[in-house]
């Protein structure tokens, strides 16, 4: 009950007085539901294993406005590691919640696109008109969002446009005392466009965060997203990250999650098919140990005939991690000719380390394609005796092994700076940077004296 | 000199004796052919060699240029110059052939306290090995074995056993499943590998393999023993003969 009071109180001092009588109504709104619903428990059945009882123990402000020199203070200390990645996207960073449109935007492309502040003007009730059917009891998160963003922004991608850059949003939470930081993005992608999206996300880990944060992602007929969710090193950070995706027809999305070293996320991930001859691949990984915590639930929904879905996540669990993977498809009742894949695999390196893991299906059509499977096991010993038998160590042949294991996945990943730099991270958090040593200018050399 | 000597070697898998009594010496520079029918402990032979796990050696020894071979991990096994072409390679994806050999030949070199080889050195190795058993440079970049044919994997077997330079080269049905180019191609880079240096130990159940790769000396395996030893011709007479020549009792030494 704490958490659900601090939060009640915390929202009176969020100065709704420059917002229209509409906003401040629908944010009130939000809040009501949020405090109604209350923090869930064990016993919600989407929130079984995930404990949130913690948040009921801080005490949560509103982080101090961004600095100026947050964002550079960043680049200039993570260029390196970000550096290929950066060069080659089209960069926003989001810190505490607050959109910055100062840095990066300079770039050309960006004119393509139509930014508005989704709380200044009366656009609002219509964008969460269309994700109406992902706002339910099950996650009252995503109200507590609604009540708290400080403010949101909509993008709009023209039809016909190809945007060759990844578009980063960058979530940076950088506080001094333990905050709750919330943001919303509302993306239109036209008809037959191309977009690519990185959400990434980095935390000074200086005191507490609990990230709220909705990305809602409406595409027209025919056009094709990506979207690339990032979570590394993620101490003193408490995520819940929400996006959801409307598809009409002819439109694929493709999803990639990627969670390493994160002391508590929750990803919800909801696809919902409105128009026919669409597709939803979903990809993840998801690698805990020490006392990491993810919590990766998806759900697709195929309200409609003749759409595909695929969906193949793969974790790691070591040392005390814990992760949690809930997979639902939903088939609507003439959702006929649907054909939806689902796949989660595990390999459980300790005693103590823990996988949840429910796949969900509601099918009410009678001519469709629905297969799901689920895995917990350990390293392949065939496998393993025959890197041994090379001379190589056993430790460093584990590594490879788990390399190889989530490898299938990265392999997934377009962006080939993003897949290069997951890689390297795979590499470093298993001790295998010696080994990777086929770069750019090595394979230059084999080419070369081909 | 002796490089390999086994005495009296009982291996059990789970409740069952699979080799009862085995005895053999292998001295350095030989090639030496263990033939015989299904289910009589040739890859069994193979694989405690090797040091695969799950095999329970209940009697016996066997001395790798004098040092005790049961006592070593497999990895040490493969430092000190043991290799085990395997009969069933498996698939690794994600590593690809170049990483996974760069990283076995580093790890032997440093257990042989030799430098590390450098980035271009090692791919010059790479690629002169390769074309020992006609594969292609962009093979290096494909992961380990992973959608390769069934020819393709034994050629890489070869190719690994090219680039760790081992004292001993157990082949392991290297033949099986191998149509006749491809068995001419492995067989070839076998024997651009012989060397005064090198023995080899070549398990097989057919004699094809061995009119391409003439063994030094041909023993029989039969229900857990070495119940014939012979040269090459002795493979001839069991192709001749069939192997149930030995079921009918002829299983006296020559």
């Amino acid at each position: 009950m704490k958490f659900v009071e601090n939060m009640r109180n915390l929202f009176d001092t969020l100065g709704l007085d420059s917002y229209s009588e509409e906003i401040k109504h629908i944010r009130r709104n939000a809040l009501e539901r949020f405090v109604r619903l209350g923090l869930p428990t064990h016993k919600n059945e989407e929130w079984k294993y995930t404990n949130l009882s913690f948040l009921n123990d801080i005490d949560f402000v509103f982080p101090q406005a961004p600095q100026s020199t947050t964002v550079n203070d960043f680049l200039l200390k993570h260029n390196q590691i970000f550096s290929s990645l950066l060069a080659e996207s089209i960069l926003i960073p989001v810190v505490n919640g607050s959109f910055i449109f100062d840095q990066g935007v300079l770039d050309s492309t960006l004119n393509l696109l139509e930014f508005r502040k989704v709380f200044a003007n009366g656009i609002l009730p219509e964008i969460l008109n269309n994700f109406n059917k992902f706002y339910d009891d099950t996650n009252p998160f995503i109200f507590l969002n609604v009540a708290f963003s400080i403010d949101g922004i909509s993008v709009k991608i023209p039809s016909n446009v190809t945007i060759e850059k990844p578009i980063l949003l960058l979530y940076i939470y950088d506080n001094f005392q333990p905050s709750i930081s919330s943001s919303f993005a509302h993306i239109e992608v036209g008809d037959n466009s191309n977009a690519k999206f990185i959400l990434m996300f980095y935390k000074v880990p200086v005191e507490v965060s609990l990230g709220n944060e909705t990305v809602n992602i409406y595409q027209k007929n025919g056009s094709a997203v990506e979207v690339n969710v990032v979570q590394y090193d993620l101490n003193k950070l408490k995520l819940v990250n929400n996006i959801n995706v409307v598809l009409e027809g002819n439109a694929s999305f493709r999803g990639n999650s990627f969670s390493l070293n994160t002391e508590f996320v929750r990803n919800n991930l909801n696809i919902a098919f409105e128009g026919s001859f669409s597709s939803a691949v979903l990809n993840g990984i998801y690698y805990c140990d020490t006392n990491n915590f993810v919590d990766d639930h998806t759900l697709v929904m195929h309200n409609v005939p003749y759409c595909q879905s695929d969906e193949n996540f793969r974790g790691i669990l070591d040392g005390q991690g814990r992760a949690v993977f809930n997979g639902k498809i939903y088939v609507a009742r003439n959702a006929q000719k649907t054909n939806a894949y689902q796949s989660n695999k595990n390999l459980i390196l300790s005693e103590e380390a823990r996988i949840n893991t429910k796949p969900q299906l509601e099918i009410y059509a009678d001519d469709v394609k629905c297969t799901h499977g689920a895995t917990a096991g350990f390293l392949d010993k065939e496998m393993l005796f025959y890197i041994i038998s090379r001379g190589i160590d056993k430790n460093k042949a584990k590594s490879l092994l788990l390399n190889s294991f989530v490898s299938v996945n990265l392999e997934k990943i377009e962006i080939s700076p993003l897949r290069d730099l997951l890689k390297e991270i795979i590499a470093k958090k298993l001790h295998l940077e010696d080994i990777f040593f086929c770069s750019a200018l090595e394979m230059e050399l084999i080419k070369s004296t081909e | 000199m002796e490089l390999l000597k086994i005495e009296n070697l009982k291996v059990r898998i789970e409740d069952k004796l699979i080799i009862k009594g085995l005895n053999l010496t292998v001295n350095l520079g030989e090639v030496h052919a263990i033939m015989g029918p299904n289910g009589t402990g040739k890859s069994t032979l193979a694989n405690v060699l090797a040091g695969k796990p799950g095999y329970d050696v209940l009697e016996g020894e066997i001395l790798f240029m004098g040092k005790n071979l049961l006592e070593m991990e497999p990895e040490e096994r493969a430092r000190e110059g043991i290799f085990l072409a395997f009969q069933y390679p498996v698939e690794i994806p994600g590593v690809t052939n170049a990483n996974f050999m760069k990283t076995a030949v580093n790890e032997i070199r440093k257990y042989r306290q030799l430098e590390p080889l450098d980035a271009f050195d090692f791919l010059q190795l790479m690629k002169a090995r390769a074309t020992l058993v006609g594969l292609d440079a962009s093979f290096l970049q494909r992961n380990v074995n992973e959608g390769f044919s069934g020819g393709e994997k034994k050629r890489n077997e070869i190719f690994q056993l090219a680039m760790l330079e081992p004292k001993l080269a157990i082949l392991d049905e290297t033949d099986s499943g191998l149509d006749i180019d491809a068995l001419k191609i492995v067989a070839n880079g076998v024997n651009s590998l012989r060397s005064p240096e090198r023995s080899f130990l070549v398990i097989t159940h057919y004699q094809r393999l061995l009119n391409y790769l003439t063994p030094d000396f041909v023993h029989v395996m039969f229900d857990g023993k070495i119940v014939m030893s012979g040269t090459k011709e002795l493979a001839l007479e069991l192709e001749a003969k069939g192997y149930d020549w030995l079921r009918n009792g002829n299983n006296g030494s020559k």
